[in-house]
């Protein structure tokens, strides 16, 4: 192809820049450009975007100045996390601001170490949905045939009894007693059911169904687009076919379910630790202290507000943001 | 139809076989089992310790032990629980009666306030009142119904009983009376048994308010843009005639699909429920089963749950194909 003279490139700029007749000729705008546009302009979920932002720095970086070398006036101090029995169930004031707890410990910290947790599990669930969801989808609708017959029923026993109960099952059992390697030794006198990490496995094990299914419609209509016969027809091999062709293409409905898969997961965990069966003591998350609340709530009403205030406010955030992410990857669906 | 029903019924089995299958295995390897009670005993004799193990079969094979379970099933008893030693069975049908009637309230009361808020919502598109529905919807997605039930006992019995000395409702239980140390399985008067009921039946209910008056809202938008509701308007109906009596009639057919897809939802909200208010339902009965790892009750609960989601998609699709002319199963 010949080269553009000098001249023609200056009228080509003139003609991008200057809209003639009744069409307008714009800059051409790459499609996750586009995208990126149209989330910025969804106000909701920019909203969500800064007070996630906010929740999350919260919690992973005010619990580390309490060791600082600047005086807090009494609030953050070292000794926030030790029971203070001579101090239980204070109202908030200054500087306990969210009150203290059953042993005396201060709310605020707890709830920011807990939302560490909260935050962990909720993204390492969405990892482990989001692998196992998508290899099942993708092969499942790729391959077709046998494969995918077998991958979807097993798609539809875990979708007939409600995750929550599945979940009862696994956490009831590794609560007591589980030989796994890297857990029990390294997080010391934690009982080993209890970590951090088993929760993530059970969640992902249970949450994957869903995305799945999604994944599987996405890959089905991919297939048949010219462009995977092309690339077969240049002898790209499954694997390069289905990661570098048919996988970007389903990159909108993965994005999307995995933020929704966010919330869903932190609700899931604390729903769990809620029952008693997620994370528990000495750790905190924000629903094993809606655990402990429910047993005081007679003697400190305060204690239940903060921890569901910030499940509830992480996960609107959350939704907000998947809501926009889902506008902005299908427009259509805008009109609604 | 008859045929759909039967090929139905017939895909449906290699599913239950392999969720059982699934939490079999998960209860297999349970790291602490149920009758590991029974066993671990100072003096317990090797010939009683193994007259344990015959007499639940644990001495047998694995595959042979699912075979009990299955067998169980077919039986009707749906195996016996290792602690109370009363048939699966039995405990349910204490306990399903009590599900079902907070189910069953809440259900009654997500319908009567969804209903309208999503027709009124879609008819005036992009109102205020549109944007507050679209808005509290999403408040009510993400907000956790225990900690909200947390928060009405909070406001409507800790506070009252603080300063006025009195509790406006009940906090838990299902009667007033033998509430003292536990709670009742019988309910005595109708009146106290609604007055129980209010809590939990609207924490029950406000996450479902969300989703079904989202869902009629869309279902009413789409059916308004249609040509038929073009026509009835033209014909010079009121519009009042033309959103209840051609539109909103065909906004409920998809509701038939969702009310079928949500029989598992309803029994995730009885758990969280009934945990929350000590309301001595089902959820509750398979909480204490997990906590004792009673794996019997276990598998028979969830096999039950497994078999009335199979049977509450296929009278969903049947009684769609039956509401709605239009569709026909091969």
């Amino acid at each position: 192809m010949a080269v553009p003279s000098l001249e023609q490139t200056e009228n080509l700029e003139r003609l991008a820049q200057a809209p003639t007749g009744d069409f307008e000729v714009t800059r051409e705008v790459g499609y996750y450009q586009l995208v990126w546009r149209r989330l910025r302009r969804h106000r909701p979920a920019m909203a969500g975007v800064v007070v996630l932002m906010f929740v999350a720095l919260s919690c992973f970086i005010v619990p580390g100045f309490q060791l600082g070398p600047i005086t807090w006036n009494g609030f953050l101090t070292s000794d926030w996390n030790n029971p203070d029995l001579l101090h239980r169930f204070a109202a908030p004031n200054w500087p306990h601001i969210m009150g203290t707890d059953e042993l005396g410990r201060d709310i605020f910290y707890r709830v920011l170490k807990g939302g560490q947790i909260s935050i962990l599990v909720g993204l390492g669930a969405t990892v482990v949905t989001i692998f196992v969801g998508v290899s099942f989808g993708a092969l499942s609708g790729y391959f077709g045939g046998f494969l995918d017959n077998l991958l979807m029923r097993i798609t539809d026993a875990m979708l007939t009894v409600p995750s929550i109960f599945i979940l009862i099952l696994l956490s009831s059992g590794i609560k007591i007693e589980l030989p796994i390697p890297f857990t029990s030794a390294k997080l010391g006198g934690l009982l080993p059911g209890q970590t951090p990490p088993l929760i993530i496995l059970a969640i992902g094990i249970v949450a994957w169904p869903y995305t799945a299914r999604i994944i599987r419609s996405v890959v089905l209509s991919v297939r048949e687009k010219e462009f995977v016969e092309a690339a077969r027809a240049i002898g790209s091999g499954t694997p390069k076919i289905l990661i570098r062709h048919i996988l970007p293409n389903a990159l909108g409905p993965i994005v999307v379910s995995a933020t929704l898969t966010i919330g869903v997961a932190i609700i899931t965990e604390s729903a769990l630790s809620y029952l008693g069966l997620g994370i528990g003591p000495p750790i905190a998350s924000w629903g094993s202290m809606l655990f402990h609340a429910q047993e005081f709530i007679w003697e400190a009403a305060h204690y239940a507000l903060f921890p569901g205030a910030m499940i509830l406010i992480t996960v609107l955030c959350v939704n907000f943001i998947g809501d926009g992410l889902r506008d902005a990857f299908d427009p259509r669906s805008f009109e609604r | 139809m008859y045929k759909y029903v039967v090929r139905r019924s017939i895909q449906a089995v290699p599913v239950l076989f392999i969720i059982s299958i699934i939490l079999f295995a998960i209860l297999q390897a349970q790291p602490v089992h149920a009758w590991d009670q029974l066993l671990y005993r100072p003096n317990l004799s090797a010939a009683d310790r193994q007259r344990i193990l015959d007499y639940y079969g644990f001495s047998k094979p694995i595959w042979y032990q699912y075979g009990i379970q299955v067998w169980n099933w077919f039986h009707g008893d749906l195996g016996t629980s290792y602690f109370s030693h009363q048939t699966t069975v039995s405990l349910i049908s204490q306990r399903l009666p009590n599900t079902i009637i907070l189910m069953g309230a809440a259900y009654i009361m997500v319908l009567v306030i969804s209903i309208p808020i999503g027709v009124i919502a879609a008819v005036k598109q992009y109102s205020k009142f549109d944007t507050f529905v679209t808005t509290g919807a999403f408040v009510g997605f993400s907000l956790p119904n225990f900690w909200l039930g947390l928060m009405l006992i909070i406001m409507l019995a800790v506070w009252p009983y603080e300063h006025l000395g009195f509790k406006l409702l009940p906090t838990g239980g299902m009667s007033s009376e033998l509430t003292a140390g536990g709670f009742s399985l019988i309910w005595t008067s109708p009146v106290d048994l609604a007055w129980h009921l209010v809590l939990p039946a609207t924490v029950f209910a406000v996450q479902f308010i969300a989703q079904y008056s989202r869902f009629i809202r869309g279902a009413m938008l789409d059916i308004m843009n249609q040509d038929f509701v073009r026509t009835a308007r033209a014909k010079g109906l009121s519009e009042v005639r033309v959103v209840v009596r051609h539109a909103f009639r065909n906004a409920l057919l998809p509701l038939i699909t969702l009310m079928g897809l949500d029989i598992p939802q309803l029994f995730v909200g009885a758990i969280i429920t009934e945990q929350v208010f000590a309301w001595p339902g089902m959820g509750r009965m398979f909480l204490e089963a997990a906590y004792r790892n009673d794996s019997q009750v276990l598998m028979g609960v969830l096999v039950l749950l497994a078999v009335l989601v199979l049977i509450g998609n296929l009278v969903a699709d049947v009684v769609y194909g039956w509401a709605d002319p239009r569709i026909q199963y091969h």
